[in-house]
């Protein structure tokens, strides 16, 4: 709560993107939880327990959606803050998460279970990146910053070069 | 450039280490992982093996009858060693039902006792399970109900277990010495049986030894269906096998003389496969036939080996295999199927038609799970057209059971999976590893219950007493091949299902159990009592 209060009064003189800057932060708060939750659904299930295969598809139905949800508010960050590495990295999850699913639902296990412990890491990188400082609050005024024009090619690297990326809208 | 002292190059390079970890994991399992995923593992054998599809397919002799009289047919059947030719020019010792490999087949009529006196001339204790079979429990062998056989010390030594269930005595075990008679009312919707050997925990040698048969129950309604018969009706029981130098079987057995200690090494846990694929005791034989309509009766009775059939024509073409019956009987109606996925003790009855493959010309049963020379099973060389008055009617039986979960009174959870016994590895249903004296399922004759199968790799799960429905499998719906009476499923890795089914038929001792024969032998058997 200190991190936005630090962060909202800046957003607020550039009104459009501090929301923007929540809302991604919830998301992949939310998406994190909801994946974390997976392995233990699948552990419970294995250990005997039918339901938990219930949770375990219902989770994976959760987890795809926040997904799909954090790619479009990604989508909002990249276009409103010139930030694609945020976008990049989450294409990259979405991918990830969509081939898990298919996986799991065919019981290809080798793939399954090595593919979601990747987009876990993967996941809790973004988390990382995403609450570790302030997020970029500017958009446009950093348009003409030498660091801003940086991003595009810094992007390309995922969620990594994001955390350069904020750091040049810092 | 730096952001709290990190320069971006470095963060490239962190990130770039862990792109490349996370290929290289994925890369890794991609190589490493068995796809499609098998359970066991191979023997390889130390003669050479025959071309494929050169070796006739044996039918199995049918078992006559001592007496008939009374409405009640009498066999005797010896276990007994013997040398049966398998491979061309080698005589393979093996243990037999009357020295033979399959043992000779039992033909019997729906509601008609069969009678089966056992008499056991092998080094070992022995029991004989009809697997499928409505039976009495005195009669179903359970697995410490030991014929010995002459000259065995003492009736425990049959009775030594890993250390996993040391000291475990069955006070409930009837052993006789010698001989057996088994009572089978078989009044049970027909279908194809198998018998083969059950003792505690040298079940899986004994099978690959050779101690399996198959047992077929009719009725006058199947009869009258005009479904392909005669020579147009094969039994067909696939296994697989290894053979030694001495063209004997290999199997690795901590015990060869299967007398004291059971189990395999930790390298075969998982169950062991074969090399060799045999039908009827065949390796890869092959059959001619007329151009027209067959009925297969398809057993898988290999220890551990899983199998996804399908008939595929010397152009590539693959022919229908249109199931009309599954483990216990008839379908309610035919169901057309490209590929059937066959776990250790299923069955199917399947019909497929000839007719329009070229005089001349081949059909191959293959096994899309297999490698090399076990994706090989068996060829159908078309010799002639025939004419053909067989047919697949619209509806086949009626008497199919209608449960609903709302009638299951009960809903029980069971997991198969590897886990430790008091000492090594072994499989439990549970998390316990078998105990005759034990109770674990009690159910009251006349309940539905729904059970809900959980597997952490491939365990076909099998009921004594009672044919099952697929209720679902995999929280979805039950596969195509899922229709029909079950008394046997197969779960692949990871994957569960609901069935139901009620116990109805004679109270007593009974088991559920996985059917890989190396997973049942250590451990993964359970006590279902019915009362």
């Amino acid at each position: 709560m200190t991190t936005a209060a630090k962060t909202l009064p800046p957003a607020r003189a550039v009104p459009r993107t501090g929301p923007a800057g929540w809302v991604l932060r919830s998301v992949v708060s939310a998406h994190v939880a909801a994946i974390l939750a997976q392995p233990v659904f699948a552990g419970v299930y294995l250990s005997g327990d039918f339901d938990a295969l219930g949770w375990h598809a219902t989770g994976a139905d959760i987890v795809t959606t926040l997904g799909y949800v954090q790619l479009v508010v990604a989508v909002v960050a990249w276009v409103r803050l010139r930030q694609p590495g945020l976008f990049l990295g989450t294409v990259a999850l979405v991918a990830a998460e969509t081939v898990q699913y298919v996986a799991g639902m065919d019981g290809a296990l080798w793939l399954h279970l090595p593919l979601g412990v990747l987009t876990i890491a993967g996941l809790i990188g973004q988390f990382v990146a995403v609450w570790l400082r302030p997020l970029p609050r500017v958009a446009r005024a950093a348009d003409d910053l030498p660091e801003a024009t940086d991003e595009p090619r810094t992007g390309t690297g995922g969620r990594e070069a994001r955390l350069t990326g904020e750091a040049g809208d810092e | 450039m730096s952001e709290y002292g990190v320069e971006r190059r470095r963060v490239f390079g962190i990130g770039g280490a862990l792109g490349m970890l996370a290929a290289g994991g994925l890369t890794a399992s991609t190589v490493l992982a068995r796809r499609p995923a098998v359970t066991g593992a191979e023997l390889r054998s130390a003669v050479p093996l025959p071309v494929p599809y050169r070796t006739p397919l044996p039918v199995p002799t049918v078992l006559r009858p001592v007496d008939t009289a009374g409405g009640v047919d009498r066999y005797r059947v010896t276990q007994r060693a013997a040398r049966v030719p398998i491979l061309p020019g080698v005589d393979t010792p093996m243990w037999t039902y009357e020295g033979a490999f399959p043992g000779p087949t039992i033909e019997s009529r729906r509601g008609r006792p069969v009678t089966v006196t056992y008499r056991n001339e092998l080094p070992v204790p022995t029991v004989v399970h009809l697997h499928g079979g409505r039976t009495p429990a005195e009669s179903d062998g359970y697995p410490t109900d030991l014929v010995l056989p002459r000259g065995w010390r003492d009736p425990m030594d049959g009775m030594r277990h890993p250390a996993g269930m040391a000291g475990m005595a069955d006070p409930r075990a009837v052993v006789t010495r010698s001989t057996r008679t088994h009572t089978f009312p078989l009044d049970q919707r027909p279908t194809l049986l198998w018998y083969h050997d059950h003792r505690m925990d040298f079940t899986a040698p004994a099978i690959w030894r050779g101690l399996a048969g198959m047992h077929v129950v009719r009725d006058d309604a199947e009869d009258a269906l005009g479904l392909p018969a005669g020579p147009r009706e094969l039994p067909l029981m696939i296994t697989d096998r290894a053979f030694a130098a001495d063209g004997g079987l290999a199997y690795p057995a901590l015990d060869p003389t299967l007398r004291e200690r059971p189990g395999v090494p930790e390298r075969y846990l998982a169950g062991v496969l074969g090399d060799v694929i045999l039908v009827n005791g065949a390796p890869w034989p092959v059959h001619e036939v007329d151009a027209a309509r067959y009925r297969l009766r398809i057993l898988n009775a290999s220890n551990a080996r899983h199998y996804e059939l399908e008939a595929v024509t010397d152009d590539g073409r693959r022919l229908d295999l249109v199931q009309v019956g599954a483990d216990q009987g008839l379908l309610a109606a035919p169901v057309a199927q490209r590929r059937l996925p066959i776990a250790p003790a299923e069955r199917y009855d399947v019909v497929v038609d000839f007719a329009a493959v070229p005089v001349g010309s081949r059909v191959r049963l293959r096994n899309r799970l297999g490698t090399g020379r076990t994706r090989e099973v068996l060829a159908f060389r078309v010799a002639r057209k025939a004419a053909d008055r067989s047919r697949i009617p619209r509806v086949l039986s009626r008497d199919l059971p209608t449960w609903h979960r709302g009638d299951a009174v009960r809903v029980r959870d069971f997991a198969f999976r590897a886990g430790r016994m008091d000492s090594g590895h072994g499989w439990l249903i549970g998390g316990l590893p078998f105990d005759p004296a034990r109770s674990d399922v009690t159910a009251r004759l006349g309940d539905v219950e729904v059970w809900r199968l959980i597997a952490d790799v491939h365990h076909p799960v099998h009921l004594h007493l009672v044919g099952f429905r697929v209720l679902s499998r995999g929280g979805r719906r039950p596969l195509p091949t899922d229709v029909g009476l079950k008394d046997t499923i197969a779960l692949r890795p990871g994957e569960s299902a609901e069935i139901i089914t009620r116990f109805d038929g004679y109270r007593g001792r009974y088991l559920f159990h996985c059917h890989n024969a190396e997973h049942e032998d250590m451990g993964m058997m359970a006590n279902l009592d019915i009362v």
